[in-house]
């Protein structure tokens, strides 16, 4: 039993389908929600945004529910669908009413192998992925992640947003997404998570008669090899039309798998959540920051970062913030930890799961998103792992990861604001100047 | 004080014989619904007024004085208020909105008692001290500078101020304006604490898994300090609108905004209360022409077109009418195609109205998901409360399903071409034209 109190039951149909089972009956809803180990760590290179793209493709017609078939059907349902890519994954989902989740598992299955992917189709999708590509882009704080990323990763698709690099999208061609597509979606390389209120038995019956009709096809090998650890601080600076500055701090940080993973989550916790904080007291309470955050994002199968974002009050310094922020980790690396921060950590912890479990989506949600980057049992024993949590695990984690040789720096300044627009003072590491500004 | 007017029958039975009322001598009303389902409890309450209650001249006080009610009160300091808070779990966040101030909590069930106990004292007693006024100042002017740079936000404010007036209360900024948020003083927050937080405005909504007993004697402990009437509390009347219905044309500004990719493009026209007897109609006419993503704005600018990311409208009203708006986000090269086939799809759907199949989809598509959005508890007591403010009952959850179900192709048409004039709207863009 998991800490959203819901059993998971787990199964394997023949072609290689990996099924997950989150039996409640709280609500008269089912939330169908497919997972393909495919994300942007597949994108090919100079191809990135692959992956995306053929998400958006997905929704546009199999010979069976041709374009538009897809979205009236479930609009007719009352069901609310969506998808979502990430680096190792891509998710569609559909929530609906539990007397007609059938239909979901139909649709589902018949796209699994069935796509058109009609060239006309690809060239209107293209050109709606542009305009998310730019809306993003117009945003400072996910301009400055995109780069922060991109010197973080030289060597590794966790380096490109997953939305991809504008130029990369537009070269995209309707034969390079078939081919993703065929190599990709099939059977054995995803896994369905279905929750809510159904029987198992009729459940499996049903998913054997969709699902459990496609062909098996191997998974594909993996080919991406680890990103070489980081030895020296890289340095980012994004000037463009603005009003006030942003920081953004990334640190090498242990993938979800890791059996360190749970205790940087605690040392975000501290750090960096709420007003509670040792940040907000440093830099938001003291009129440095308005406002000042940490986050372990550990949301790939290979180590991500660990995270630290900071907006500076009017007129603030970035260099004095620098310095107390090294001086708040240098606290946590001498092991400087009060009893009641592990409490809160242990607290939160639980209620969060209890807050935000309250609903089938976000239930199989989680569990998906573990089995995508951990597999499904790190949540069963990831309570018990945060209570285990000692001040020295803390303190030699923060001292292995919260290293200026490990971190990247992202600084977001505002152009006609004394600065000179468009250069970058300190350009990442190995990669050529930034095309911001 | 209280009165208790229904006993709680089970969980399968309408909520409006689930609910049991309380009405506190301030004048506040409290509604009971208990779901054991989940170990959690939701609190939200309503103020009426929200930013209509700011004079002229006030224009950020609402927001700031919401947004210092949990830095400080007379019996716990911020950082008091943050650790009992925080150490459980908890969360509690304060929201404006035009016609109301809003407060919402969420709890494990185990600290239901400290968490009211916090919510009554934020409510009742906040201090505003000095530190955390500048603080919370700080951090407002910023979000007003952000806001300068945001497309969507210039072009929205900019839309409603040319139809209904920069100071009316559904088109000004909530933040306010940068000049009078400096000068708001501590005694301006505590001036606007007392008119708005009374309980004369308040209803107030407790879901989920809570002893009823228990918790109807903390209810009057912590929310009986409350403040009861001390003047009218209706909604300020809804200044003219200053809406083109004279003249004939699109009236259209820009706001130029540099290193912008996108422009924003928001539509604007007059709104309808949601006291409107039979307002599922507008509400229907909206959704199919721009509420969902197989809506006709959606299906012409996204899926035939490929010029936006999402194109959407909606009815943006309360007690006032309000406005209602379509955006959308485009290439700066694509803004004379955009515009036009907004027009076009506005022209469509006021000439040939709606059709029998897209209305009987939609009614289906509501009807469908209107059990999912009941999911949570905070949802089930936001459109619970909805229902009473609107005076459309307590059994409007039990009754939504069949009201929508009942609506005809002619209302709806009809509801349409209300709401939408094609040949009198007003459009704002901000971003990096193409010149």
């Amino acid at each position: 039993m998991n800490p959203l109190g819901i059993h998971v039951q787990e199964h394997r149909l023949k072609n290689g389908l990996v099924v997950l089972l989150l039996e409640s009956h709280d609500a008269p809803v089912v939330c169908v929600s497919v997972w393909y180990r495919v994300g942007s760590r597949h994108d090919p290179p100079g191809k990135s945004g692959i992956a995306h793209l053929l998400e958006h493709m997905l929704f546009k017609g199999t010979p069976r529910h041709p374009r538009g078939a897809y979205d009236q059907i479930l609009h007719r349902l009352g069901a609310a669908a969506n998808a979502s890519t990430g680096f190792d994954r891509t998710n569609y989902y559909v929530l609906l009413g539990s007397d007609r989740y059938a239909i979901a598992l139909d649709l589902e299955a018949d796209r699994m192998r069935n796509a058109l992917l009609a060239p006309e189709d690809f060239t209107d999708e293209l050109r709606v992925v542009v305009n998310e590509l730019a809306q993003a882009d117009d945003d400072p704080a996910s301009a400055l992640h995109d780069q922060v990323q991109r010197a973080a990763f030289p060597n590794h698709p966790y380096g490109h947003p997953v939305i991809g690099w504008r130029d990369e999208v537009a070269a995209i061609t309707p034969d390079d997404l078939r081919a993703f597509y065929d190599r990709h979606y099939q059977p054995g390389n995803a896994f369905l998570v279905v929750a809510g209120d159904f029987r198992p038995d009729q459940m499996l019956a049903d998913i054997e008669e969709t699902f459990g009709a496609l062909a098996p096809g191997a998974p594909p090998a993996e080919a991406v090899a680890p990103q070489a650890p980081q030895t020296s601080e890289r340095r980012v600076d994004v000037r463009r039309a603005g009003e006030h500055e942003l920081l953004l701090i990334g640190f090498r940080a242990p993938s979800r798998s890791d059996p360190a993973s749970h205790v940087h989550d605690v040392l975000a916790q501290i750090l960096g959540r709420g007003r509670t904080s040792r940040l907000y007291r440093a830099l938001v309470e003291s009129g440095l920051a308005v406002q000042a955050s940490a986050a372990n994002q550990a949301i790939g199968r290979d180590p991500f970062l660990f995270m630290i974002e900071i907006e500076l009050a009017r007129g603030a310094d970035a260099a004095r913030i620098e310095a107390i922020l090294e001086r708040e980790i240098e606290t946590l690396q001498r092991g400087e930890f009060r009893d009641e921060e592990l409490a809160r950590a242990r607290k939160r912890a639980r209620a969060g799961f209890v807050l935000r479990g309250d609903r089938v989506s976000a239930r199989a949600f989680l569990a998906g998103e573990c089995e995508a980057v951990a597999g499904w049992r790190f949540l069963d024993e990831y309570l018990e792992r945060i209570n285990a949590v000692t001040p020295e695990v803390l303190s030699e984690a923060a001292g292995r990861t919260l290293v200026r040789a490990g971190r990247t720096w992202g600084h977001f300044q505002p152009r006609n604001n004394g600065h000179d627009a468009g250069e970058s003072t300190q350009p990442p590491v190995g990669h050529p100047a930034e095309q911001e500004g | 004080m209280s009165e208790c007017k229904r006993d709680e029958p089970s969980r399968a039975a309408p909520i409006a014989e689930r609910v049991q009322e309380m009405q506190l001598a301030n004048g506040a009303r409290i509604f009971l619904l208990e779901d054991h389902t989940h170990p959690a409890t939701d609190l939200l309450g309503l103020f009426s007024g929200g930013l209509s209650l700011e004079a002229p001249g006030e224009s950020g006080l609402a927001d700031l004085t919401l947004g210092l009610l949990d830095r400080g009160t007379r019996q716990r300091s911020e950082r008091q208020l943050s650790e009992a808070l925080e150490s459980n779990g908890a969360e509690l966040d304060y929201r404006l909105m035009r016609e109301a101030a809003v407060v919402h909590a969420r709890c494990l069930s185990e600290d239901l008692s400290l968490v009211l106990e916090i919510v009554g004292e934020t409510l009742c007693a906040a201090s505003f001290p000095e530190d955390q006024i500048r603080l919370v100042k700080e951090q407002a002017l910023v979000g007003l500078h952000e806001i300068a740079y945001d497309t969507y936000e210039q072009a929205s404010r900019r839309a409603t101020a040319m139809l209904l007036g920069a100071e009316h209360p559904y088109a000004r900024e909530p933040l306010g304006r940068a000049e009078v948020v400096t000068k708001l003083t501590r005694s301006d927050l505590v001036s606007y604490r007392d008119r708005a937080l009374r309980g004369s405005r308040l209803l107030f909504a407790l879901v989920g898994d809570f002893d009823p007993q228990v918790a109807r004697g903390e209810l009057e402990r912590h929310l009986g300090a409350l403040p009861g009437e001390e003047e009218p509390c209706e909604v300020p009347p809804d200044p003219a609108i200053q809406s083109p219905t004279s003249a004939k044309g699109w009236r259209r500004e820009h706001v130029p905004i540099a290193d912008k990719g996108q422009v924003d493009l928001v539509f604007v026209g007059p709104g309808i209360p949601r006291t409107r007897p039979g307002f599922e109609a507008y509400g229907m006419a909206n959704f199919l022409l721009g509420g969902s993503f197989v809506s006709r704005l959606n299906q012409s600018l996204r899926d035939e077109a490929g010029l936006t990311y999402g194109a959407h409208s909606a009815i943006v009203s309360g007690l006032a009418p309000g406005y209602w708006f379509a955006s959308l986000s485009v290439d700066p090269a694509d803004v004379e195609a955009a515009v036009a086939r907004v027009r076009d799809v506005l022209h469509r759907f006021v000439d040939e109205g709606v059709t029998e199949q897209e209305l009987e989809e939609a009614k289906a598509h509501l009807t469908g998901t209107f059990p999912l959005q009941l999911e949570t508890a905070r949802a089930v007591a936001a459109i619970f409360l909805d229902g009473v403010r609107f005076g459309r009952g307590r059994d409007y959850i039990d009754r939504y399903r069949e009201r929508v179900a009942a609506l005809t192709r002619k209302q709806v048409t009809a509801a349409g071409r209300e709401l939408i004039d094609p040949e009198r709207i007003v459009l704002a863009s901000a971003g990096s034209l193409v010149t």
